[in-house]
């Protein structure tokens, strides 16, 4: 049996956007609320050097923190954002799993 | 009509063979998931965080970096085994280790500040106010290291087939 690529490429696709489409929103939410605690915390830092409380060694050392922990959230979402192209790909490639193997003389997939 | 269905197998073969290249166990871009790092780093967190609200209520001289050396040096030993334990799982870890390199940053941030007060003149004890600021940074990268770790327990069914 002939396989039809765009019968497959079409079935892959969907599969794959159905496992985008659910995970792209849970980094998205996890990645904001995140950032905006951190940026809270980085407004009151300054706001506290601009009223003489912090000095700039003492500052620049909580702002470390803050930079850390910034690039701690980024590393984050990089390591949740292929572990979804990751499931969106296998999702792909189950989807047509039966398909293809079927078209074939040997087991591929 | 013979040059569409060449061309139609010649299509399908491109497809199978670009399938061929992945097993049948699905492809792996992270890392598994690692009980022991979950546990150690959930139990380091713990650690650590009832250490800073402890400084946060802490008065002379118990809140002196004198009195913490050892917080800091288990602390230290712990994110350095952490460390090499995701540095050993491989290059698809990489995000996981890079995160407790930011940890370690953080801690020895939090750590002068502490000396720094401790040592001024006079010595006085870290104020809540700037732990607090310090201890949600920190937390923050606690959440990162297990918010990953956890995502990469791969509960969705459609992760492997």
């Amino acid at each position: 049996m002939a396989l039809d690529p765009i019968q497959l490429a079409t079935t892959m696709l969907s599969a794959a956007l159905g496992v985008l489409k659910k995970k792209t929103p849970e980094i998205q939410q996890y990645a904001e609320t995140e950032f905006k605690k951190i940026a809270e915390t980085i407004a009151t830092i300054a706001k506290m050097v601009a009223a003489g409380q912090m000095g700039e060694e003492e500052a620049k050392l909580h702002l470390q923190i803050q930079a850390s922990a910034s690039r701690a959230v980024l590393l984050c979402v990089e390591g949740l954002g292929l572990l979804a192209a990751e499931a969106a790909i296998n999702a792909a490639l189950a989807s047509v799993k039966d398909l293809v193997n079927a078209a074939l003389p040997f087991k591929l997939l | 009509m013979r040059m569409r269905l060449t061309g139609a197998l010649r299509a399908a073969w491109g497809v199978a063979s670009a399938l061929a290249l992945v097993s049948c166990a699905g492809i792996r871009l992270v890392s598994d998931y690692d009980v022991t790092t979950d546990q150690q780093v959930t139990a380091l967190q713990r650690a650590v965080d009832d250490t800073l609200v402890a400084l946060k209520g802490a008065t002379a001289p118990g809140c002196f970096y004198v009195s913490h050396v050892q917080f800091y040096q288990t602390t230290r030993s712990a994110v350095q085994s952490l460390r090499l334990r995701n540095e050993a799982r491989g290059p698809k870890n990489t995000q996981t280790t890079s995160e407790l390199g930011e940890l370690s940053t953080a801690l020895q941030a939090f750590e002068q500040l502490h000396q720094n007060a401790s040592g001024g003149t006079p010595p006085a004890c870290m104020a809540a106010d700037r732990i607090e600021l310090d201890r949600s940074g920190i937390n923050a990268i606690f959440r990162a290291i297990l918010t990953l770790e956890l995502a990469k327990k791969r509960n969705d069914a459609t992760a492997s087939h």
